[in-house]
């Protein structure tokens, strides 16, 4: 038995009142302290957020040092995604290798963001990156391209704008 | 009668499973079961659930899993029935049993004499049986009625007496089931718990996927909670493969899981102060909650949900996460010995949540389990009766209540947030090395990424198809924040689980607070659920 047997015991009724006496006293004594003080009013929401370095934001594909992608179309992910919502297309048939994808998109109204698409891939092409994806008012939206993504010079993650 | 015995003598002989199976007879179950609850001592209930099984001479075969409380043994009594056999009924003898044979009834067609089968999960008057293999995935369903047979019991039982409805959109009852409560003199005299709303049909889902996509949705069952589902899964899927996971990934998983505990008591316990509107606390327990949720966040990238996979862990501790837990536990630790001392120094406090009591019996006739179980003095904790990871080699203790009043579950759950503090101190100080995947077993290719690009991307497609589970079945639990969280796994040779029943610890408790509520006072209904840890996105399936 370790929760203590004094725990037990029923708290008399008159020391509630007096405990209760006490810290309404207290709080008229902090209420008079803080007249003077300025209000301070909540931090804009957008300025300062916060991401641990493993936040899961968003799919993105990874780029070698050379700026080209690392994928080369193994479908691995494809085939382990729980939901289904990876789409990959290849330029030339069956055939993989480097530049050969014509199409990857994920459908991120069914992503469970479950981490298993990136665990799998076996050269770590495709990674989580920081950001939120924000409402849309157009459920095509969430289908993102994730090659068109990648071919832009401002950080393909920052859904923000 | 013999055969029984000898089974079970043949167990206390040294095999340690933990599990005896015994093959009943339909017509004799009661009694059977009778003797195994009066004589051997198999009290405590801990599951009932049905499989099709194609290709058999028989339609279903029905699972009862009931548990020796002394002896730690589990016996799974299976009994094979054809569809149009009348099963007798069990609750009798457990009643607790009443839900199951429902679930059953509905999910399955199986019928139960002798008792009444109102609707449970599925919508009124639906015709369907979803848990059948011939019912398609995606099929949809009819209901032909509005209204069930609950509208009917409403109006029928005592039409002058008004019913309460608590429904799924006051904040009383989070998620989603629906509370009705009759009045007598301030006083519940009657009470209906309506469940079912969600459809998930997660059970069926995973027995059309493949055994590394699971994972996602067997997390997604309880909602409350970081890491307790995937746990149980991953634990389960372990010891079919065969592997046998690093001991520095089997700490890892268990500081996840003891910080998912401490979360969730918080959780529950600052449920019971919003019900009490005792804003102060709720704050307190919130920061604490959000720092748990970061330290989580640092390690899994997740606020909620591990992205932990089948053969280890995926990544080490972050520089930084230990120093940040050395700073923060003993704060925890302070925090929390101090709540202890405020709360039962409060009189409404506890004067409001002494007013219950349950007793030992009724806890094991309504098979509670965890916090609530302990709540009512009975020593009962899978992490030292079928201790898993590391757990038998920390030095922790089990608190256990003397009432079984909802001050009790209160003192419990947070005297186990000092006892899992101390837990997670201990494996920091003694964090093994090594590796974090079990390199021997072949599956771990699947997720480790071949720098030099020696990889065939044909092989390890096969491999996620390939992986194989024996025709078997097992059980495999853990302890987590409202109780009991177990898994059976039946495979059939193939790719894919052939049945997976998962039993978590809120649908016997939702069904115990129902008959528990009765005679409480109407206006304190919302702590005594609160307290019971009810999670009821556990409850449908
Ligand atoms: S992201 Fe990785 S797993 Fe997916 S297709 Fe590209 S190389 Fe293959
Ligand atoms: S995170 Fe999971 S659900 Fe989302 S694309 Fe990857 S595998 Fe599919």
């Amino acid at each position: 038995m370790i929760i203590k047997k004094s725990h037990y015991k029923k708290p008399s009724f008159h020391f509630e009142i007096l405990r209760i006496c006490f810290s309404i006293l207290q709080g008229v004594k902090r209420k008079w302290i803080k007249r003077w003080e300025v209000n301070k009013f909540t931090i804009n929401y957008g300025e300062e957020v916060f991401y641990s370095n493993r936040h899961m934001g968003f799919p993105s594909l990874k780029m070698d040092l050379g700026q080209s992608l690392i994928c080369d179309g193994c479908k691995l992910c494809k085939k382990i995604c729980p939901t289904n919502c990876i789409e990959i297309d290849l330029k030339n048939g069956d055939g993989n290798g480097k530049d050969n994808l014509a199409c990857f998109s994920i459908d991120l109204r069914s992503c469970f963001y479950c981490n298993l698409c990136v665990s799998v891939c076996p050269i770590s092409a495709i990674e989580f990156k920081n950001g939120f994806f924000s409402a849309q008012n157009n459920v095509d939206k969430f289908k993102v391209d994730l090659l068109e993504r990648s071919n832009k010079q401002s950080p393909p993650y920052n859904l923000f704008h | 009668m013999k055969n029984l015995e000898e089974k079970l003598n043949l167990h206390r002989g040294g095999n340690d499973t933990g599990e005896i199976f015994v093959e009943g007879d339909p017509n004799s179950i009661n009694s059977e079961l009778n003797l195994l609850k009066n004589q051997f001592g198999f009290c405590y209930f801990l599951d009932m659930y049905a499989a099709e099984c194609p290709g058999d001479d028989f339609d279903f075969k029905i699972y009862y899993y009931i548990l020796n409380l002394d002896e730690n043994i589990r016996i799974r009594y299976t009994v094979s029935i054809s569809s149009k056999f009348s099963m007798p009924s069990v609750t009798s003898i457990w009643k607790c049993s009443d839900w199951y044979e429902r679930e059953i009834h509905e999910m399955y067609g199986v019928y139960f004499v002798n008792r009444n089968l109102d609707r449970l999960l599925l919508p009124a008057g639906c015709s369907e049986k979803p848990m059948l293999n011939s019912f398609r995935m995606g099929q949809e369903i009819e209901a032909t009625t509005p209204f069930g047979p609950y509208f009917t019991k409403r109006n029928q039982k005592d039409p002058l007496k008004n019913w309460t409805k608590i429904s799924t959109w006051t904040k009383s009852t989070h998620l989603s089931f629906k509370l009705w409560l009759q009045s007598d003199e301030g006083k519940v005299s009657d009470s209906i718990v309506e469940v079912g709303f969600l459809h998930r049909g997660v059970e069926k889902l995973c027995q059309n996927l493949n055994l590394f996509q699971l994972s996602p949705y067997i997390q997604r069952v309880n909602s409350h909670s970081l890491f307790c589902g995937e746990l149980s899964w991953l634990m389960a899927i372990e010891q079919r493969l065969q592997i046998k996971i690093p001991p520095k990934a089997m700490a890892i998983r268990m500081l996840l899981a003891e910080f998912s505990r401490i979360w969730e008591h918080f959780y529950f316990v600052e449920q019971v102060c919003l019900k009490l509107k005792m804003d102060k606390d709720i704050r307190e327990f919130q920061f604490y909650k959000e720092y748990i949720t970061e330290l989580f966040e640092n390690y899994t990238g997740r606020r909620q949900y591990s992205n932990v996979f089948i053969g280890g862990v995926p990544s080490e501790l972050q520089a930084g996460w230990i120093t940040s837990c050395y700073d923060f536990l003993p704060k925890l630790e302070i925090f929390t010995s101090k709540k202890i001392r405020e709360l039962s120094k409060d009189y409404f406090f506890s004067e409001i949540l002494r007013s219950d009591s349950i007793d030992g019996n009724t806890a094991l006739e309504l098979s509670l389990t965890g916090p609530t179980l302990r709540g009512c003095g009975i020593n009962f904790d899978i992490r030292k009766s079928f201790p898993y990871y590391h757990y038998e080699s920390v030095d922790f203790e089990i608190p256990l209540g003397k009432h079984g009043s909802s001050f009790d579950r209160v003192l419990v759950r947070l005297e186990e947030v000092r006892q899992s503090t101390s837990i997670i101190l201990q494996l920091l100080d003694n964090l093994p090395t090594g590796n974090l995947l079990d390199e021997g077993h072949e599956i771990v290719s699947l997720f480790k990424a071949q720098d030099d690009g020696n990889f065939n991307a044909l092989d390890l497609m096969n491999l996620i198809d390939g992986v194989k589970i024996s025709k078997d079945v097992s059980y495999s639990s853990i302890e987590a924040g409202s109780g009991e969280w177990g898994i059976h796994l039946h495979g059939d040779g193939s790719n894919k689980a052939s049945r997976l029943r998962i039993s978590p610890p809120s649908f016997s408790l939702l069904q115990a607070f129902q008959s528990l509520v009765i005679g409480r006072e109407v206006s304190e209904y919302g702590a005594f659920l609160e307290s019971f840890g009810i999670n009821s996105s556990e409850v449908d399936r």
